[in-house]
């Protein structure tokens, strides 16, 4: 972290390293920012897509990406705190790519190196009939924009 | 001439922030096969300049006898300077086995940023690798062999990983100290 007069720059090196998934192999992640107003970025790649990856059968039963991020912000303010959202990806039983996890976290606060484990969710079916059809066509529910789940407005009533 | 040298080498220190990074790459485990080693180097950004020490290498091939682990304690002692943080170090890794005959087949490939906290840190890496078509894999389980990345920047880039098709495989132990140097200079908190 670098300071100035007014403007300070968050500057984040680092990866998604491996993902746990007791159920599901074959797996690949996106990954996107969510930030104030106050907050830009100045260098580096805001998303990626990394590539599709596999357990290994035989010795530990982590799915390893090894997927680089690196990026710079810079801000005037800490309202609107960089959070970095995570979406996880993989084929059901017909092949269709359905989503196997959404999930945030805020930026570490603190320079240094940190290991965030990010809890992993997805949304249900609001109805019955919604359920039905999405177990007749194999379609999951789906957010239409990740980032949703960085914002903590319009969560009431939502199931997952 | 010699003032001339030692009077740039003053001036390169005092505007320029330094990166010592001392340690070792200690072994693996979890891989399937004994006989590894290991061909590692070191990525940056354009402002990163070396000052001393060697940015790429190749361990032993270390058997163990009994041990589930491999030991190669391969030393790194790199100096760096910088006008920039982007670009910090990156230490990408690729494990190899060799086979009774001497054939080398890779193992593993992985990469991860040189930690920037000062002190020494005990770093593991767990790497994977590209997997093939099915028949490549079925080849792979009889013959040994398999696919390798052509362009080695796939390790530590994520541009075009989309593409690939990978698997998780062993980890790789290391232990690195990181000493700093004049980054406070420029308003740098590490």
């Amino acid at each position: 972290m670098a300071s100035n007069t007014s403007v300070f720059l968050l500057n984040v090196n680092g990866q998604i390293e491996s993902g746990e998934f007791p159920e599901f192999d074959d797996l690949y992640c996106k990954y996107c920012f969510v930030y104030g107003h106050d907050w830009a970025p100045t260098s580096g790649v805001e998303e990626g897509i990394s590539q599709i990856a596999s357990k290994n059968r035989t010795a530990n039963h982590d799915i390893v990406w090894n997927f680089p991020i690196e990026i710079t912000f810079k801000s005037t303010n800490p309202y609107g705190w960089p959070q970095i959202v995570v979406s996880v990806y993989g084929p059901d039983v017909f092949g269709n790519d359905v989503v196997r996890g959404y999930g945030a976290v805020h930026l570490p606060f603190t320079p240094g190196r940190h290991k965030k484990t990010i809890p992993l969710f997805v949304p249900e079916s609001s109805s019955k009939i919604q359920k039905f059809t999405s177990w007749l066509t194999g379609h999951r529910p789906e957010f239409t924009d990740p980032k949703v789940v960085a914002q903590g407005d319009g969560r009431e009533g939502k199931a997952v | 001439m010699d003032g001339v040298s030692i009077f740039t080498h003053i001036s390169l220190s005092a505007d320029m922030a330094e990166l010592h990074i001392i340690g070792q790459i200690v072994g693996a485990s979890g891989f399937p096969q004994h006989s590894l080693f290991c061909k590692w180097g070191v990525h940056t950004g354009g402002a990163w300049k070396l000052l001393s020490g060697t940015v790429e290498g190749q361990t032993q091939v270390d058997n163990p006898q009994n041990e589930d682990m491999a030991f190669w304690s391969h030393p790194i002692d790199i100096h760096f300077t910088t006008k920039g943080l982007q670009g910090w170090p990156k230490l990408h890794l690729q494990v190899w086995h060799q086979d009774s005959f001497g054939r080398n087949e890779l193992y593993g490939y992985s990469f991860i940023h040189v930690p920037s906290t000062p002190g020494t840190h005990a770093l593991l890496s767990p790497t994977w690798r590209p997997l093939g078509t099915w028949q490549e894999q079925i080849s792979q389980m009889f013959v040994g062999g398999g696919p390798q990345l052509k362009s080695p920047n796939l390790i530590y880039g994520g541009a075009d990983r989309y593409r690939l098709q990978t698997t998780a495989m062993g980890q790789v132990h290391l232990e690195l100290t990181v000493i700093l140097r004049n980054f406070d200079r420029f308003g740098v908190e590490c």
